[in-house]
């Protein structure tokens, strides 16, 4: 498959990271994939990652979530089952707010959460880096740059020559060559 | 002497429920029977009893001898509410509220169940052996003790004994009971005659210690005719004036014009001296001219000397029983001196009224000598009644038989004990107050075969065994010739058969004897009647043990009543428990702090401390009648020592001041009349107000009330028929004191005037039905909204219990079920009202405006195929006013009082101004001030 | 913010490996002998709690002390306690995330367990307080088959609503940023047992550039919707008491009063707990004396708001001319049977917290420790007077009666002190306190700018 992993390096720190990438750039290479223990500044633009767009389904989940919320109160007080409460109007907007208000928060939370997840591609407990020697470094002071089997500038005998003289502690090659 | 607080609450639900199981049987079984022989209905005989429909019989109920008529609402012949009988004129369709706890002292389940040989239970007839016993030698050696009555069949059968057995001696007994009144008018007019009063033509009417509207047997009557003369239209209506000269309050010194402080001692001086000021005016003859009033007293007792003669004989001065019979005499005189048309005098209708055969003394001693074999005891209590220096060895006696419906004290102390019935079980003719003739017909089969007063004096006579109701048909054409029994029956009275009034003449020379000076002691203790327990035959009843006090808002106790500037003096407060002694006898007794009583006088009720087998009235209070004699009478000198220890007093209001706020609005007439500030003042609290809200549609029915506050005595009958027709639960006293009580309508009583006489108002508090409720809007789950006829409705299967509709009720007249406080099981179970849920625990609860009454009468008027009018609609508290003080009605119809009171200039709504648009109204109270006294 | 400034939030320069050794081994390094003692205490008043849980509904609330007029008590006093407590946590992890404030780094996620916690508590009462509690969910819309609803005019819908929806966002923010270090627990936990647990739990995070990219998006998302949450839910708490009649209860100043007390007292409670946590944790180099300075700013500015808002409601009473609001307010408040509460409450929020203003007493951490405790005494003492104080002097003197809690009332909420407690000991024992890789991260970026400066 193309978007399998070929080459994973382990770097001591973002700014290697960063270097790397334009080394193995100059290389030719291009479609890298990085793994970092916290969120490494400028890293995302090096890449080119687009902006992230969750922000427009939370947007999406409140309007839902709010908007659902005061129909529904709407609906039980002046269709479903309209009572005399008081001589309070069956309609009593500003009564009605409150509870809009929360769901719309509610929703659109949840809608942050899970878009996060799964635009994250989580949950998936196995990936291939986890079989890596070393990979778990990632989580605690290991920064790790990899480079997708379907790259046709991958040069094995180059790429290891650069990533070590950039100070790679660690270079692996992953299924057969 | 009394339980600590903390255990009896939850003991006594549970005393209820243990005794319940016994009960149980007995109790449904007596319940699903109907009487084995027909009783007439009250309007007309029902062709057959619907399931679920109540049917409405005619009866009387008796207090020492004097029938009150009453209509019963019965549901499958099970009694279950007690109404006033408009027909009679002893109730004119009101009660007090110890008539409508009658019903549950009827289930109550420490009634005597069954006739005992010293605790043995045994046959009637070993009954019939221990009275033919006593039917020797003439009935030498037998003694029988017997309540006052004017039951016509007990008097055929007292004249028989009095012939056939008249060495048996016969003695009529009740604390509080007629004496000295007929005492007094014995020495004046030469008989023992009872005074009778025309209120209604009355236009100055002066109350000497005598509660006129509370503990007289004609108090209905009287109410009734007395509040009939107050009904405030506008400014200038006329209204009679009423003053009150008493010790400590009552419900009629709360309705008073004016209000007066005496000590006990004092009320004959007040008598004398206003005998002096009407010599003084030419009125009675110089000779008998006491001395005149001085001191503060002097100028308001000449004010209302001139007030009476002013009156032209429409006026009427009345003394309290608990005065002795020189003061009795003297405000005879009075009264004649004032040619007053409205006080008249007529023979008692209770059998040798004023005569030797009413004095316990000679029994008293008699059993101390041991000269008695056979002592028969019918009904009553006296073993527990009787005065300190009269109490009976009932054990000095060869052979005892107390004949009774309640294990009390007495029954105690007899060796045969007969069950008794009660006023609900039995067939009888009896009379009222005033003569006239009042059949009593069984609602129910005895519960627990209990035996009649004439049964058993049938028996003593060796008469044959007869049906009850045989007896009474059989005598009816003897004792009331000339009436129709079924018609009696069915009306519950008979038409014009009171004692007519009889012409007396004044011994003008007996009307002075009283003593011109008063008592020299310190301090005076006054005793009364307990209004709701009496003389503590109803002690077991925990209805009338929880029902606010008139005055005091005390449930569960007794207290020594005290000034509070005595209070300060003798530097005690509520609660603090004082030593009362009255020749050599003390008691020891929580004092409360009550304005308007007066100085150095303590004012105790009796009908506590009860000792006998019943354990809702065991332990409750101390009694009181352990401090009485009749050497002394109801007022006697007293000792005070202060103790350092204290007592929680179950108190449901404890505040007095209106605080500066306008809850409870009142004026004289004559400011009602001319003063523009209290006429706008008045209006500033009720008519439209400005809103954001919106009304739904008010068409057809829309509900209302309206309170006259000038002519509520705060007799709290209103409350009981509350209670009884909506089946609000008993919580006890521990929780009365964290403020749980659960009674729908309370009565806010509050010091209206700055003066120390300290004016008094009673404001009825339930449901005010607001428009605009705050209660419903608060309401998370929608259990309380309003139903289109403008009720203010909780659905309780829907509450949750958050107790946000309380907290935003401004009246805080919601209750809620801290516990689960209803009854589960038991014989007083049968005295619901079916047409009423009980409600659960958790649940809130409060007034419905007696939706259920309302319900039925829309279904009557469609069954009928006629327009829902709603005239008929009457709510408990309304149908049970003595003074007619609630009117209730539809705001859409032009013809009812309700939507004719909301003209008047002193109509208003409380809390007007949060905006709350309640549908009950008030009338402001108004008083008639003599000018003279401002 | 100066550079010196921002260096004593993190003291020393330790490695990426270093933190996330300190950090992460709180999981595994055996529990102090304080941690023990505690954990038996509160499992203790844990156990007290549910037993008179089961108590009040077997027999009924009338265990309590409430009556007619105070048909509210100790119940709703502990709900809006416990509610703001909550929202400090909220406040210093969201609000201050979102001001770019880096010194809450590390204790946001302290705090935000904290709140966490303390809405459990919170959610307690509303249900315990309810006379037939098994009907709760009649405040919920459903389709019943009586066709009845919620009647959501009244606050308490509102309530059940606001509450919900802030624990469960509160528990997303804390979960999402929590992933990370899950993940660093798999990667670095001594047994395979724990390895497996927080590897699900981690979902199999790997700091990919996606996961980074949407989670920080996400992150400053839910910090964005949590600052307007927090302002609303104390606003509504509030509205249960200002859309009534009731004088006390009856005024408009309670939704902002309300969050700042909330604010002010949930600052309190986590110097409370953050104090004593670092020394059993040894993190003086991650929380800082200048971490705790800060803090007592922020109490001493919230006193402020509290003082103002007590003159402005005594001052409003006696404008608005209203009778029962002067009574209230200016006569029964400070001088009424409760007078003894009202000035304890006086002392504890308005007297000192102006301790603060010395920058010694602000680094003496047993000055600050003590001085929390009497803010949140104080305002637990706050929501008193307006709950029960209000309700036992109402309208109609006829029915004033005053409130007295029962040994029931102490006992629930002694108990939720321990329920509380248990949690956050388990929360300190099995999760990491200090969020590893924002602290990372802070330490990178505290770096560059030392370059740049």
């Amino acid at each position: 498959m193309k978007d399998k992993i070929a080459l994973a390096a382990e770097l001591g720190s973002g700014e290697e990271l960063k270097r790397c990438i334009e080394i193995l750039r100059d290389l030719g290479m291009s479609r890298f994939e990085t793994f970092t223990p916290y969120e490494v500044e400028g890293l995302q633009e090096l890449l080119g990652v687009p902006r992230s767009r969750l922000s427009w389904i939370v947007l999406a989940a409140a309007l839902v979530g709010g908007g659902g919320a005061y129909f529904l109160e709407w609906w039980i007080n002046v269709v479903s089952y309209p009572l005399d409460i008081g001589s309070r109007p069956l309609h009593s907007a500003p009564a009605f707010l409150p509870i809009m208000f929360e769901m719309a928060v509610l929703f659109g939370s949840i809608a942050a959460l899970i878009s996060a997840l799964v635009l994250g591609g989580l949950p998936t407990l196995w990936h291939p880096m986890f079989e890596v020697e070393g990979f778990r470094s990632v989580t605690d002071d290991g920064f790790w740059l990899a480079v997708h089997a379907g790259d046709t500038a991958l040069d094995r005998a180059s790429a290891t020559a650069a990533l070590e003289a950039a100070g790679a502690r660690r270079v692996v090659w992953l299924g057969a060559p | 002497m009394t339980k600590p607080i903390g255990l009896d609450a939850l003991s006594r639900r549970q005393f209820f429920k243990l005794a319940g199981i016994g009960a149980a049987a007995a109790g449904i079984a007596g319940c699903s029977s109907r009487p084995a022989r027909d009783i007439l209905p009250y309007a007309e005989r029902p062709p057959e009893l619907t399931p679920g429909v109540a049917t409405y019989y005619a009866t009387s109920l008796v207090q020492d001898g004097h029938a009150t008529g009453v209509i019963v609402e019965t549901h499958e012949g099970r009694p279950t509410k007690i109404e006033g009988n408009p027909d009679h004129p002893a109730s004119l369709g009101a009660t007090r509220a110890i008539e409508q706890a009658a019903v549950l002292s009827l289930y109550d389940p420490q009634r005597t169940r069954a006739i005992t040989d010293r605790g043995v239970p045994t046959s009637w007839a070993s009954i019939e052996r221990v009275l033919a016993e006593a039917r020797a030698d003439r009935g030498r050696g037998t003694q029988v003790l017997l309540e006052p009555t004017s039951s016509l069949l007990a008097g055929e059968l007292l004249a028989r004994i009095r012939a056939t057995l008249p060495a048996a001696r016969v003695t009529f007994w009740a604390p509080f009971a007629a004496r000295a009144s007929l005492a007094g008018h014995r020495s004046v007019f030469g008989r023992p005659l009872e005074r009778r009063l025309a209120l209604h033509d009355a236009d100055v009417i002066v109350a000497l210690d005598a509660d006129l509207v509370g503990d007289h047997p004609f108090a209905l009557a009287h109410a009734r005719h007395f509040a009939d003369r107050r009904r405030v239209v506008d400014g200038d209506s006329r209204m009679n004036r009423l003053y009150a000269i008493e010790t400590s309050y009552s419900p009629t010194g709360i309705l008073a014009d004016h209000r007066f402080r005496v000590r006990p001692s004092e009320i004959g001086l007040v008598a004398r001296e206003l005998l002096a000021e009407l010599a003084a005016a030419g009125k009675v003859a110089p000779e008998l001219a006491a001395p005149r009033a001085t001191g503060p007293r002097a100028r308001w007792i000449a004010a209302i000397a001139r007030d009476l003669v002013a009156a032209g004989g429409r006026s009427a001065i009345i003394a309290g029983e608990r005065q002795p019979a020189a003061v009795h005499a003297l405000v005879a005189g009075l009264n004649a001196a004032l040619a007053s048309t409205c006080v008249t005098y007529a023979p008692s209708a209770l059998i040798e009224a004023g005569e030797a055969s009413h004095d316990l003394g000679p029994l008293a001693t008699a059993l101390a000598h041991g000269e008695v074999t056979t002592l028969i005891i019918v009904g009553g209590n006296p073993s527990y009644t009787a005065p300190a220096d009269q109490g009976l060895a009932i054990d000095r006696a060869e052979r005892s038989l107390y004949l009774g419906a309640y294990a009390n004290e007495t029954a105690a102390a007899c060796h045969y004990v007969v069950p008794g019935l009660h006023d609900l079980e039995l067939w009888d003719v009896v009379r009222a107050a005033d003569g006239t003739i009042s059949p009593q017909q069984p609602m129910i089969e005895p519960l627990f075969d209990g035996h009649s007063t004439c049964e058993l004096l049938a028996t003593w006579l060796g008469d044959k065994p007869v049906a009850a109701r045989e007896r009474v048909e059989a005598a009816w054409p003897r004792l009331v010739p000339g009436t129709s029994f079924h018609q009696a029956l069915a009306r519950g009275a008979v038409a014009s058969s009171a004692t007519p009034a009889v012409p007396v003449e004044v011994a003008w020379s007996a009307v002075a004897t009283h003593a011109a000076t008063p008592s020299t002691a310190a301090y005076e203790l006054e005793l009364r009647a307990h209004p709701y327990l009496y003389d503590g035959r109803h002690a077991n009843n925990p209805w009338l043990l929880e029902l606010p006090d008139p005055i005091t808002k005390l449930t569960w106790d007794n207290a020594a009543q005290v000034s509070p500037r005595t209070a300060a003096r003798l530097g005690i407060k509520t609660g603090d428990i004082v030593a009362l002694a009255v020749a050599g006898r003390s008691l020891e007794v929580p004092a409360i702090v009550v304005p308007g009583q007066a100085d150095a006088t303590f004012t105790l009720y009796c009908g506590f401390g009860r000792t006998g087998a019943e354990g809702v009235a065991r332990g409750v209070g101390v009694s009181a009648f352990r401090l009485w004699t009749t050497a002394l009478g109801f007022a006697a000198p007293v000792e005070v020592a202060v103790t350092d220890r204290q007592r929680t007093l179950a108190i449901t209001q404890g505040h007095w001041e209106l605080e500066d706020r306008d809850q409870l609005p009142s004026a004289t007439l004559a400011e009602l009349g001319h003063d523009p500030r209290v006429r706008s003042e008045l209006a500033r609290q009720r008519g439209p107000q400005p809103t954001l809200l919106g009304k739904f549609s008010q068409t057809g029915a829309q509900w209302a009330m309206s309170i006259d506050l000038t002519t509520c005595s705060g007799c709290s009958a209103c409350v009981m028929a509350c209670a009884a027709e909506n089946n609000t639960p008993v919580v006890g006293r521990e929780q009365v004191l964290n403020s749980r009580e659960m009674h729908w309508l309370r009565l806010d009583r509050y010091v209206t005037g700055p003066d120390e006489d300290a004016p008094i108002a009673v404001e009825p508090m339930a449901c005010q039905h607001c428009e605009n409720a705050p209660c419903e809007y608060v309401c998370p789950v929608e259990a309380t909204s309003h139903s289109d006829d403008g009720l203010n409705e909780m659905t309780y299967n829907r509450c949750v219990g958050t107790r946000f509709c309380s907290n935003n009720c401004p009246y805080k007249v919601r209750r809620f079920n801290w516990f689960d406080f209803k009854q589960h099981s038991g014989l007083q179970v049968l005295a619901r009202n079916p047409d009423v849920t009980v409600r659960d625990r958790g649940v809130m609860e409060k007034c419905t405006y007696c939706v259920q009454r309302i319900r039925r009468a829309e279904i009557d008027a469609r069954e009928a195929g006629r327009p829902f009018q709603g005239h008929d609609v009457r709510t408990a508290c309304q149908q049970v006013c003595p003074t007619q003080a609630i009117t209730f009605g539809s705001l859409n119809d032009a013809t009812t009082a309700v939507t004719e009171h909301r003209t008047r200039p002193h109509d208003y709504a409380v809390l007007h101004d949060q905006g709350t648009v309640p549908r009950t109204h008030y009338l402001a109270r108004i008083r008639n001030r003599n000018p003279e006294l401002g | 913010m100066t550079t010196a400034a921002h260096d004593d939030v993190l003291l020393g320069r330790p490695s990426d490996h270093a933190i996330n050794e300190q950090l992460l081994s709180t999981t595994w390094r055996p529990m102090t002998r304080g941690w023990k003692i505690l954990f038996a205490i509160c499992s203790a008043f844990t156990v007290l709690l549910f037993a008179l849980i089961t108590l009040t509904f077997m027999r009924g609330i009338g265990m309590w002390g409430n009556n007619i007029p105070n048909a509210w008590g100790f119940a709703i006093i502990n709900f809006v306690w416990w509610i703001g407590i909550g929202h400090a946590g909220t406040f210093i992890s969201a609000i201050m995330l979102v001001l770019e404030q880096n010194w809450r780094t590390s204790i946001n996620r302290f705090t935000e367990g904290m709140t966490l916690f303390a809405v459990m508590q919170a959610g307690l009462f509303p249900l315990l307080h309810l006379g037939r509690p098994w009907f709760a969910y009649w405040l919920f819309p459903y389709p019943s088959v009586m066709g009845t609803w919620p009647q959501v005019r009244s606050a308490l819908p509102w309530d059940a609503a606001a509450v919900s929806t802030y624990f469960l966002v509160s528990l997303m923010f804390w979960y999402l940023g929590m992933v990370p270090d899950l993940a660093g627990l798999r990667d670095r936990a001594p047994t395979r047992r724990r390895r497996i647990i927080y590897g699900i739990c981690a979902l199999g995070w790997r700091g990919s550039t996606q996961q980074w990219r949407h989670h920080k998006v996400a992150y400053m998302l839910l910090a964005g919707i949590a600052t307007p949450l927090v302002v609303s839910v104390h606003s509504i708490v509030s509205l249960d008491f200002s859309i009534t009649a009731l004088p006390g209860y009856h005024s408009t100043i309670f939704p902002p009063f309300f969050v700042a007390g909330a604010i002010f007292s949930g600052f309190a409670l986590v110097l409370t707990l953050i104090i004593p946590a670092r020394r059993w944790f040894k993190l003086e180099n991650v929380i800082t004396l200048r971490h705790f300075e800060l803090m007592a700013k922020m109490c001493m500015v919230m006193s402020w708001i509290a003082i103002y808002s007590y003159v402005v409601e005594i001052f409003l009473a006696w404008y608005s001319g209203d009778k029962f609001e002067i009574y209230q307010q200016i006569m029964y408040r400070p001088f009424g049977f409760y007078a003894w509460t009202f000035w304890t409450m006086i002392a504890c929020n308005c007297l000192v917290p102006q301790l603060f203003w010395s920058r010694r007493m602000r680094r003496n951490l047993k000055v600050l420790w003590i001085a929390s405790l009497l803010i949140n005494l104080g305002m637990w003492l706050e929501r008193f007077e307006i709950v029960v104080v209000s309700l036992s002097r109402d309208f109609l003197p006829s029915s004033w009666h005053t409130y007295m809690p029962t040994w029931v009332d102490l006992g629930i909420l002694a108990g939720t002190f321990g329920f509380f407690g248990l949690l956050f000991l388990l929360f300190l024992r099995f999760v990491p306190f200090v969020p590893v890789a924002e602290i990372k991260q802070m330490r990178g970026e505290l770096e560059r700018e030392k370059v740049a400066a």
